[in-house]
Protein backbone atom coordinates (compact mmCIF):
# COMPACT_ATOMS: atom_id res chain seq x y z
CA UNK A 1 0.00 0.00 0.00
CA UNK A 2 1.57 3.15 -1.17
CA UNK A 3 1.93 5.97 1.41
CA UNK A 4 -1.35 8.37 2.27
CA UNK A 5 -0.14 12.03 2.66
CA UNK A 6 -2.37 14.49 3.68
CA UNK A 7 -2.53 17.97 2.39
CA UNK A 8 -0.58 20.22 4.41
CA UNK A 9 0.77 24.10 4.92
CA UNK A 10 4.54 23.98 5.67
CA UNK A 11 7.61 26.74 5.60
CA UNK A 12 9.17 24.89 2.86
CA UNK A 13 12.44 26.58 0.61
CA UNK A 14 12.52 26.35 -3.07
CA UNK A 15 14.46 22.86 -3.34
CA UNK A 16 12.03 21.47 -0.66
CA UNK A 17 9.06 22.06 -2.27
CA UNK A 18 10.60 20.54 -5.72
CA UNK A 19 11.72 17.44 -3.28
CA UNK A 20 7.96 17.31 -1.57
CA UNK A 21 6.18 17.54 -5.53
CA UNK A 22 8.63 14.81 -6.99
CA UNK A 23 8.21 12.21 -3.46
CA UNK A 24 4.17 13.16 -3.95
CA UNK A 25 4.41 12.20 -8.22
CA UNK A 26 5.61 8.90 -7.16
CA UNK A 27 8.79 8.15 -8.96
CA UNK A 28 10.03 4.90 -9.54
CA UNK A 29 13.48 5.96 -10.02
CA UNK A 30 15.14 8.72 -8.41
CA UNK A 31 19.10 9.74 -10.12
CA UNK A 32 21.10 12.25 -9.21
CA UNK A 33 24.11 13.72 -8.28
CA UNK A 34 24.46 16.87 -5.54
CA UNK A 35 25.30 20.30 -6.79
CA UNK A 36 24.89 23.57 -5.23
CA UNK A 37 22.30 25.14 -5.28
CA UNK A 38 20.10 22.20 -6.09
CA UNK A 39 21.76 19.31 -3.29
CA UNK A 40 18.97 19.95 -1.36
CA UNK A 41 16.31 18.58 -3.64
CA UNK A 42 17.83 15.19 -3.40
CA UNK A 43 19.21 15.70 -0.22
CA UNK A 44 15.11 15.86 0.48
CA UNK A 45 14.69 12.93 -1.75
CA UNK A 46 16.92 10.48 0.05
CA UNK A 47 15.25 11.35 3.50
CA UNK A 48 11.64 10.37 2.25
CA UNK A 49 13.60 7.38 0.29
CA UNK A 50 15.49 6.30 3.97
CA UNK A 51 11.91 7.03 5.93
CA UNK A 52 9.93 4.67 3.84
CA UNK A 53 8.05 7.64 2.52
CA UNK A 54 9.27 7.24 -1.24
CA UNK A 55 8.94 4.06 -2.39
CA UNK A 56 11.78 3.96 -5.32
CA UNK A 57 14.84 2.69 -6.79
CA UNK A 58 17.21 5.50 -5.50
CA UNK A 59 20.33 5.56 -7.84
CA UNK A 60 23.36 7.40 -5.80
CA UNK A 61 25.47 7.98 -9.48
CA UNK A 62 28.74 9.52 -9.74
CA UNK A 63 27.74 12.37 -11.73
CA UNK A 64 25.33 13.63 -13.77
CA UNK A 65 26.01 11.92 -16.85
CA UNK A 66 25.04 8.65 -15.40
CA UNK A 67 22.18 10.36 -13.61
CA UNK A 68 21.14 11.33 -16.91
CA UNK A 69 21.36 8.35 -18.39
CA UNK A 70 19.90 6.34 -15.75
CA UNK A 71 16.40 7.96 -15.47
CA UNK A 72 16.06 7.83 -19.66
CA UNK A 73 16.70 4.18 -18.95
CA UNK A 74 14.06 3.78 -16.76
CA UNK A 75 11.30 5.80 -18.42
CA UNK A 76 12.48 3.65 -21.58
CA UNK A 77 11.62 0.46 -19.08
CA UNK A 78 8.36 2.09 -18.71
CA UNK A 79 9.02 3.71 -15.51
CA UNK A 80 8.34 7.27 -13.86
CA UNK A 81 11.69 8.90 -13.13
CA UNK A 82 13.36 11.96 -11.68
CA UNK A 83 16.33 14.00 -11.75
CA UNK A 84 17.84 17.36 -10.33
CA UNK A 85 20.76 19.24 -11.34
CA UNK A 86 22.15 22.72 -11.75
CA UNK A 87 24.89 24.80 -13.93
CA UNK A 88 28.17 22.47 -14.35
CA UNK A 89 25.74 19.37 -13.65
CA UNK A 90 23.39 20.76 -16.37
CA UNK A 91 26.25 21.19 -19.11
CA UNK A 92 27.84 17.56 -17.61
CA UNK A 93 24.91 15.58 -18.72
CA UNK A 94 24.80 17.51 -22.05
CA UNK A 95 24.96 14.76 -24.43
CA UNK A 96 22.90 12.19 -22.41
CA UNK A 97 19.86 15.27 -22.98
CA UNK A 98 19.69 14.66 -26.38
CA UNK A 99 19.28 11.04 -26.06
CA UNK A 100 16.60 11.44 -23.51
CA UNK A 101 14.74 14.04 -25.74
CA UNK A 102 15.82 11.68 -28.92
CA UNK A 103 14.41 8.72 -27.43
CA UNK A 104 11.17 10.77 -26.06
CA UNK A 105 12.11 9.63 -22.81
CA UNK A 106 9.46 11.75 -20.40
CA UNK A 107 11.94 12.47 -17.75
CA UNK A 108 11.09 15.66 -15.27
CA UNK A 109 14.49 16.84 -14.06
CA UNK A 110 14.74 20.29 -11.87
CA UNK A 111 17.05 22.83 -12.85
CA UNK A 112 18.03 25.23 -10.26
CA UNK A 113 19.52 27.81 -12.37
CA UNK A 114 23.02 28.63 -11.56
CA UNK A 115 25.77 30.24 -13.80
CA UNK A 116 27.68 27.88 -15.88
CA UNK A 117 31.38 26.84 -15.49
CA UNK A 118 34.20 29.57 -17.15
CA UNK A 119 33.87 32.40 -14.60
CA UNK A 120 33.53 29.83 -11.68
CA UNK A 121 30.67 31.66 -10.16
CA UNK A 122 28.67 29.61 -7.40
CA UNK A 123 25.92 32.29 -7.99
CA UNK A 124 22.03 32.77 -9.63
CA UNK A 125 21.87 33.26 -13.28
CA UNK A 126 19.82 31.64 -16.24
CA UNK A 127 22.60 31.35 -18.46
CA UNK A 128 22.76 26.75 -17.83
CA UNK A 129 18.94 26.77 -19.19
CA UNK A 130 19.83 28.91 -22.00
CA UNK A 131 22.74 26.62 -22.71
CA UNK A 132 20.32 23.66 -23.29
CA UNK A 133 17.46 25.31 -25.25
CA UNK A 134 17.97 23.13 -28.36
CA UNK A 135 18.46 19.55 -27.05
CA UNK A 136 14.71 19.00 -27.51
CA UNK A 137 13.45 19.42 -23.77
CA UNK A 138 10.33 21.43 -22.43
CA UNK A 139 11.41 24.10 -20.45
CA UNK A 140 9.40 25.80 -18.01
CA UNK A 141 10.66 28.46 -15.42
CA UNK A 142 8.63 29.89 -12.72
CA UNK A 143 8.81 32.43 -10.14
CA UNK A 144 8.23 31.75 -6.20
CA UNK A 145 8.13 28.22 -3.81
CA UNK A 146 4.36 27.48 -4.30
CA UNK A 147 4.71 27.57 -8.22
CA UNK A 148 7.74 25.18 -7.73
CA UNK A 149 5.77 23.13 -6.18
CA UNK A 150 2.70 23.14 -8.47
CA UNK A 151 4.99 23.01 -11.66
CA UNK A 152 6.74 20.10 -10.57
CA UNK A 153 3.34 17.61 -10.60
CA UNK A 154 2.29 19.71 -13.51
CA UNK A 155 5.46 18.84 -15.01
CA UNK A 156 4.66 14.88 -14.90
CA UNK A 157 1.38 15.19 -16.45
CA UNK A 158 2.97 16.87 -19.24
CA UNK A 159 6.02 14.56 -19.94
CA UNK A 160 3.93 11.54 -19.76
CA UNK A 161 1.00 13.06 -21.86
CA UNK A 162 0.58 10.66 -25.25
CA UNK A 163 0.40 13.67 -27.48
CA UNK A 164 3.70 14.53 -25.57
CA UNK A 165 6.53 12.13 -24.69
CA UNK A 166 8.35 14.38 -24.25
CA UNK A 167 11.52 15.34 -21.04
CA UNK A 168 10.53 18.21 -18.80
CA UNK A 169 12.77 20.57 -17.07
CA UNK A 170 11.33 22.87 -14.13
CA UNK A 171 14.49 26.18 -13.99
CA UNK A 172 14.10 28.23 -10.87
CA UNK A 173 16.00 30.76 -9.86
CA UNK A 174 19.39 29.49 -7.66
CA UNK A 175 19.47 31.37 -4.24
CA UNK A 176 16.96 33.09 -5.04
CA UNK A 177 14.38 30.51 -4.74
CA UNK A 178 16.53 27.62 -4.04
CA UNK A 179 17.10 29.00 -0.34
CA UNK A 180 13.93 31.16 0.38
CA UNK A 181 11.52 29.67 2.29
CA UNK A 182 7.87 30.55 2.03
CA UNK A 183 4.81 29.20 3.08
CA UNK A 184 3.72 26.35 0.74
CA UNK A 185 0.43 24.20 0.51
CA UNK A 186 1.48 20.76 -0.02
CA UNK A 187 -0.99 18.88 -1.87
CA UNK A 188 -2.07 15.40 -0.16
CA UNK A 189 -1.14 12.38 -1.99
CA UNK A 190 -4.47 11.40 -2.84
CA UNK A 191 -5.13 14.75 -4.95
CA UNK A 192 -1.70 14.28 -6.87
CA UNK A 193 -2.27 10.59 -7.59
CA UNK A 194 -6.03 11.29 -9.06
CA UNK A 195 -4.27 14.77 -11.26
CA UNK A 196 -2.22 12.02 -12.45
CA UNK A 197 -4.31 9.08 -12.73
CA UNK A 198 -5.67 10.39 -16.60
CA UNK A 199 -2.37 9.12 -17.87
CA UNK A 200 -3.22 5.18 -16.65
CA UNK A 201 -5.98 5.56 -19.01
CA UNK A 202 -3.63 6.63 -22.31
CA UNK A 203 -2.06 4.21 -24.44
CA UNK A 204 1.16 2.25 -23.20
CA UNK A 205 4.63 3.63 -24.49
CA UNK A 206 6.56 0.85 -26.06
CA UNK A 207 9.17 -0.29 -23.45
CA UNK A 208 12.33 -2.39 -22.65
CA UNK A 209 11.56 -5.49 -21.42
CA UNK A 210 14.19 -8.83 -21.25
CA UNK A 211 13.17 -11.02 -23.00
CA UNK A 212 11.12 -9.02 -25.87
CA UNK A 213 14.05 -7.11 -28.10
CA UNK A 214 13.41 -3.84 -28.71
CA UNK A 215 15.66 -1.11 -30.60
CA UNK A 216 15.08 2.40 -29.92
CA UNK A 217 17.80 5.18 -31.14
CA UNK A 218 19.27 3.37 -33.69
CA UNK A 219 17.91 4.27 -36.92
CA UNK A 220 19.71 7.80 -37.72
CA UNK A 221 19.71 7.38 -41.51
CA UNK A 222 18.17 9.67 -43.92
CA UNK A 223 14.13 9.61 -43.81
CA UNK A 224 13.72 7.57 -40.42
CA UNK A 225 16.02 10.68 -38.83
CA UNK A 226 13.63 13.26 -40.63
CA UNK A 227 11.05 11.49 -40.19
CA UNK A 228 11.18 11.47 -36.30
CA UNK A 229 12.70 15.26 -35.99
CA UNK A 230 9.51 15.81 -37.56
CA UNK A 231 7.54 14.06 -35.04
CA UNK A 232 9.74 15.73 -32.10
CA UNK A 233 9.07 19.03 -33.46
CA UNK A 234 5.19 18.41 -33.81
CA UNK A 235 5.32 16.86 -30.13
CA UNK A 236 7.33 20.64 -28.87
CA UNK A 237 4.57 22.39 -31.12
CA UNK A 238 1.66 20.58 -29.20
CA UNK A 239 3.09 21.31 -26.01
CA UNK A 240 1.75 24.88 -26.08
CA UNK A 241 -1.63 24.29 -26.01
CA UNK A 242 -1.12 21.21 -23.51
CA UNK A 243 0.43 23.49 -21.30
CA UNK A 244 -2.54 25.60 -21.05
CA UNK A 245 -5.22 22.65 -20.58
CA UNK A 246 -2.75 21.15 -17.67
CA UNK A 247 -2.41 24.46 -15.82
CA UNK A 248 -6.04 25.10 -16.32
CA UNK A 249 -7.21 20.84 -15.08
CA UNK A 250 -4.62 22.13 -12.10
CA UNK A 251 -6.61 25.29 -11.46
CA UNK A 252 -9.96 23.00 -10.85
CA UNK A 253 -8.41 20.12 -9.41
CA UNK A 254 -5.82 22.46 -6.48
CA UNK A 255 -7.29 26.23 -6.91
CA UNK A 256 -4.17 27.43 -7.95
CA UNK A 257 -3.27 28.11 -12.01
CA UNK A 258 -0.23 30.24 -13.83
CA UNK A 259 -1.65 30.91 -16.71
CA UNK A 260 0.19 28.11 -18.77
CA UNK A 261 2.68 29.32 -21.08
CA UNK A 262 2.57 33.06 -20.28
CA UNK A 263 0.89 34.84 -17.62
CA UNK A 264 -0.03 38.41 -18.13
CA UNK A 265 -0.75 41.45 -15.63
CA UNK A 266 -2.11 44.38 -16.54
CA UNK A 267 -1.31 44.19 -20.03
CA UNK A 268 -5.03 44.59 -21.41
CA UNK A 269 -4.73 48.56 -21.54
CA UNK A 270 -1.01 48.74 -21.39
CA UNK A 271 0.58 51.04 -23.85
CA UNK A 272 4.46 49.39 -22.97
CA UNK A 273 5.22 45.87 -21.47
CA UNK A 274 8.16 44.39 -19.87
CA UNK A 275 8.84 40.64 -20.37
CA UNK A 276 10.55 38.87 -18.10
CA UNK A 277 10.70 35.27 -15.67
CA UNK A 278 11.73 33.47 -12.69
CA UNK A 279 11.96 35.52 -9.17
CA UNK A 280 12.76 38.95 -10.65
CA UNK A 281 8.54 38.54 -11.99
CA UNK A 282 7.55 39.35 -7.95
CA UNK A 283 9.70 42.92 -8.07
CA UNK A 284 8.47 43.72 -11.69
CA UNK A 285 5.07 43.04 -10.28
CA UNK A 286 5.37 45.72 -7.88
CA UNK A 287 7.06 48.21 -10.08
CA UNK A 288 4.82 47.75 -12.24
CA UNK A 289 1.78 48.54 -10.22
CA UNK A 290 4.17 51.65 -8.28
CA UNK A 291 4.85 52.76 -12.24
CA UNK A 292 0.68 52.55 -12.89
CA UNK A 293 0.22 54.65 -9.65
CA UNK A 294 2.56 57.67 -11.62
CA UNK A 295 0.42 57.63 -14.60
CA UNK A 296 2.55 55.09 -16.72
CA UNK A 297 0.08 52.31 -18.44
CA UNK A 298 2.90 49.23 -18.45
CA UNK A 299 2.10 45.89 -18.23
CA UNK A 300 4.10 42.87 -17.57
CA UNK A 301 4.27 39.28 -19.62
CA UNK A 302 5.32 36.39 -17.25
CA UNK A 303 7.69 33.93 -19.44
CA UNK A 304 6.50 30.61 -17.84
CA UNK A 305 7.18 28.50 -21.30
CA UNK A 306 10.54 28.71 -22.67
CA UNK A 307 10.79 25.62 -25.00
CA UNK A 308 8.60 24.98 -27.03
CA UNK A 309 9.01 29.18 -27.71
CA UNK A 310 4.95 30.71 -26.64
CA UNK A 311 5.22 32.60 -29.68
CA UNK A 312 1.50 32.99 -30.61
CA UNK A 313 0.50 34.09 -27.07
CA UNK A 314 3.16 36.78 -26.88
CA UNK A 315 1.79 37.69 -29.91
CA UNK A 316 -1.68 38.03 -28.49
CA UNK A 317 0.07 39.66 -25.67
CA UNK A 318 2.45 42.28 -27.23
CA UNK A 319 0.46 43.11 -30.29
CA UNK A 320 -0.36 47.05 -30.62
CA UNK A 321 1.98 47.97 -27.73
CA UNK A 322 4.33 51.33 -28.37
CA UNK A 323 7.50 49.62 -26.92
CA UNK A 324 8.51 46.55 -25.10
CA UNK A 325 11.43 44.99 -23.21
CA UNK A 326 13.04 42.24 -22.32
CA UNK A 327 14.63 41.82 -18.96
CA UNK A 328 16.79 39.02 -19.17
CA UNK A 329 18.92 37.16 -16.73
CA UNK A 330 21.90 35.74 -18.88
CA UNK A 331 23.43 36.99 -22.34
CA UNK A 332 23.20 35.46 -25.78
CA UNK A 333 26.85 35.90 -27.22
CA UNK A 334 26.96 36.56 -30.89
CA UNK A 335 23.84 38.62 -30.94
CA UNK A 336 24.91 41.08 -28.43
CA UNK A 337 21.85 41.23 -26.10
CA UNK A 338 19.98 38.74 -24.14
CA UNK A 339 18.40 35.91 -25.50
CA UNK A 340 14.65 36.25 -24.68
CA UNK A 341 15.36 39.65 -25.88
CA UNK A 342 16.78 37.86 -29.14
CA UNK A 343 13.71 35.64 -29.47
CA UNK A 344 10.95 38.08 -28.47
CA UNK A 345 12.97 40.48 -31.23
CA UNK A 346 12.05 37.46 -33.53
CA UNK A 347 8.17 38.13 -33.66
CA UNK A 348 8.48 41.71 -34.91
CA UNK A 349 6.62 40.37 -38.61
CA UNK A 350 3.26 39.43 -36.40
CA UNK A 351 3.54 42.01 -33.71
CA UNK A 352 4.97 45.40 -35.78
CA UNK A 353 8.12 47.85 -35.61
CA UNK A 354 7.98 49.31 -32.07
CA UNK A 355 11.05 49.65 -30.03
CA UNK A 356 12.48 47.03 -28.43
CA UNK A 357 14.73 47.09 -25.47
CA UNK A 358 17.08 44.76 -24.50
CA UNK A 359 17.91 44.65 -20.75
CA UNK A 360 20.62 42.56 -18.70
CA UNK A 361 20.35 42.28 -14.98
CA UNK A 362 20.69 39.57 -12.07
CA UNK A 363 23.80 37.99 -13.69
CA UNK A 364 25.92 36.62 -10.92
CA UNK A 365 23.60 37.06 -7.93
CA UNK A 366 23.63 40.80 -8.01
CA UNK A 367 20.06 41.83 -7.35
CA UNK A 368 17.43 42.87 -10.46
CA UNK A 369 16.57 45.93 -7.62
CA UNK A 370 12.86 47.40 -7.72
CA UNK A 371 15.31 50.90 -8.45
CA UNK A 372 16.12 48.87 -12.09
CA UNK A 373 12.76 47.44 -12.77
CA UNK A 374 11.38 51.00 -12.42
CA UNK A 375 14.53 52.54 -14.43
CA UNK A 376 13.42 50.23 -17.26
CA UNK A 377 10.15 51.12 -17.72
CA UNK A 378 11.48 54.64 -17.40
CA UNK A 379 13.46 53.67 -20.40
CA UNK A 380 10.70 51.77 -22.41
CA UNK A 381 8.23 54.51 -21.82
CA UNK A 382 10.76 56.87 -23.06
CA UNK A 383 11.20 54.93 -26.27
CA UNK A 384 7.47 54.69 -26.59
CA UNK A 385 7.34 58.37 -26.67
CA UNK A 386 9.75 58.85 -29.50
CA UNK A 387 12.78 59.75 -27.02
CA UNK A 388 15.87 58.09 -28.66
CA UNK A 389 16.93 54.74 -26.35
CA UNK A 390 19.57 52.42 -25.95
CA UNK A 391 18.85 49.09 -27.32
CA UNK A 392 20.88 47.16 -24.94
CA UNK A 393 21.19 48.14 -21.38
CA UNK A 394 23.01 46.15 -18.43
CA UNK A 395 22.17 46.76 -15.27
CA UNK A 396 23.82 47.83 -13.04
CA UNK B 1 11.36 16.97 -48.08
CA UNK B 2 9.23 15.25 -45.13
CA UNK B 3 7.68 12.16 -46.21
CA UNK B 4 3.72 11.78 -45.93
CA UNK B 5 2.42 10.23 -42.85
CA UNK B 6 1.37 7.42 -45.12
CA UNK B 7 4.77 6.52 -45.49
CA UNK B 8 5.69 6.66 -42.27
CA UNK B 9 8.50 3.90 -41.28
CA UNK B 10 7.86 3.84 -37.35
CA UNK B 11 4.12 3.64 -35.60
CA UNK B 12 5.65 5.45 -32.34
CA UNK B 13 6.71 9.10 -31.44
CA UNK B 14 10.42 7.64 -30.85
CA UNK B 15 12.60 5.30 -33.02
CA UNK B 16 11.16 2.47 -31.37
CA UNK B 17 11.20 -1.13 -33.70
CA UNK B 18 11.22 -4.66 -32.95
CA UNK B 19 14.90 -6.15 -32.41
CA UNK B 20 13.48 -9.99 -33.12
CA UNK B 21 15.07 -9.75 -36.11
CA UNK B 22 17.80 -7.64 -35.25
CA UNK B 23 19.48 -9.32 -32.35
CA UNK B 24 20.25 -13.03 -32.00
CA UNK B 25 20.27 -13.77 -35.65
CA UNK B 26 23.75 -13.09 -37.04
CA UNK B 27 26.02 -15.21 -35.33
CA UNK B 28 28.13 -12.84 -33.31
CA UNK B 29 29.66 -15.84 -31.27
CA UNK B 30 32.41 -16.34 -34.13
CA UNK B 31 33.83 -12.62 -32.97
CA UNK B 32 34.66 -13.61 -29.22
CA UNK B 33 37.95 -14.12 -27.61
CA UNK B 34 36.68 -15.37 -24.06
CA UNK B 35 34.09 -16.95 -23.27
CA UNK B 36 32.01 -16.75 -19.77
CA UNK B 37 32.10 -20.34 -17.64
CA UNK B 38 29.30 -20.24 -15.52
CA UNK B 39 29.97 -22.14 -11.64
CA UNK B 40 26.77 -23.57 -10.69
CA UNK B 41 28.24 -24.18 -7.41
CA UNK B 42 28.52 -20.42 -7.08
CA UNK B 43 25.77 -19.46 -8.42
CA UNK B 44 22.33 -18.41 -6.24
CA UNK B 45 20.68 -18.19 -9.81
CA UNK B 46 19.89 -14.58 -8.57
CA UNK B 47 19.97 -13.21 -12.81
CA UNK B 48 21.82 -10.17 -12.36
CA UNK B 49 23.89 -11.68 -15.77
CA UNK B 50 20.59 -12.21 -17.58
CA UNK B 51 20.02 -9.09 -17.01
CA UNK B 52 22.81 -7.25 -18.03
CA UNK B 53 23.52 -9.11 -20.96
CA UNK B 54 23.74 -6.54 -23.48
CA UNK B 55 22.24 -8.67 -26.35
CA UNK B 56 19.86 -11.11 -24.04
CA UNK B 57 22.45 -13.96 -24.85
CA UNK B 58 21.81 -15.17 -21.29
CA UNK B 59 19.34 -17.96 -21.03
CA UNK B 60 18.52 -20.62 -19.03
CA UNK B 61 20.56 -23.62 -18.18
CA UNK B 62 18.95 -27.22 -19.11
CA UNK B 63 18.57 -27.86 -15.19
CA UNK B 64 15.82 -24.95 -14.96
CA UNK B 65 17.55 -22.94 -12.29
CA UNK B 66 20.78 -21.57 -13.16
CA UNK B 67 21.90 -19.76 -16.38
CA UNK B 68 24.07 -20.57 -19.24
CA UNK B 69 25.76 -18.08 -22.26
CA UNK B 70 24.13 -19.15 -25.61
CA UNK B 71 27.26 -19.42 -27.58
CA UNK B 72 25.93 -18.83 -30.86
CA UNK B 73 25.54 -15.42 -30.15
CA UNK B 74 27.67 -14.40 -26.86
CA UNK B 75 30.74 -12.09 -28.10
CA UNK B 76 32.66 -12.13 -24.54
CA UNK B 77 31.91 -9.10 -23.88
CA UNK B 78 32.01 -10.04 -19.89
CA UNK B 79 29.66 -7.88 -18.54
CA UNK B 80 28.03 -10.80 -17.19
CA UNK B 81 30.98 -11.87 -15.37
CA UNK B 82 32.03 -8.38 -14.14
CA UNK B 83 28.36 -8.01 -12.98
CA UNK B 84 28.13 -11.51 -11.22
CA UNK B 85 28.24 -10.31 -7.12
CA UNK B 86 29.03 -14.64 -6.58
CA UNK B 87 32.23 -14.81 -8.38
CA UNK B 88 30.32 -17.64 -10.00
CA UNK B 89 31.20 -16.47 -13.93
CA UNK B 90 34.83 -16.22 -14.92
CA UNK B 91 36.05 -15.67 -18.65
CA UNK B 92 38.10 -18.06 -19.97
CA UNK B 93 40.32 -17.49 -22.90
CA UNK B 94 38.12 -19.36 -26.59
CA UNK B 95 41.84 -21.03 -27.94
CA UNK B 96 41.27 -22.95 -24.39
CA UNK B 97 38.72 -24.23 -26.37
CA UNK B 98 39.40 -24.35 -29.89
CA UNK B 99 40.42 -28.23 -31.00
CA UNK B 100 42.33 -26.63 -33.93
CA UNK B 101 45.18 -24.28 -34.91
CA UNK B 102 43.59 -21.43 -37.85
CA UNK B 103 45.40 -22.15 -41.41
Amino acid sequence: MPVQLERQTKVLTGNGAAAYAAMLCRPDVVAAYPITPQSEVIEQLAKFHADGVLDCQYVTVEGENSAQNVVCAATMAGGRAFTATSSYGLVYMYDAMFNTAGYRAPVVMINVNREPPGIHAVCSGQQDMISVRDTGWVQLIVEDCQEIMDTTIMAFRLAEDYDVQLPVIVNYDGYYLSFLAESVCIPGSGEVDQYLEVLKGQPPRPRLMPGDPMGCGSHGIGMGYVELRKKHMAAMERVKTKIDEIDEEFRGAFGRGYGGQIEEYRTEDADIVLVTSGSAVGTARTMIDAKRDEGIKVGLVKLRLFRPFPTERLCQALKGKKAIGVLDRSICFGWNCGPLYMETRALTPEIGVVPMLSFIDGLANMDITQEHIGRMIDDIQGASEGRPYQEVTWLP
Amino acid sequence: MVAPDDQELFETEASWSDAHGALLCLHTGDWRTERPVFDNDKCNACGFCYIYCPPQCVVDDEDGIHYKADLDYCKGCGVCARECPKGAITMAPEGDYSDACPA
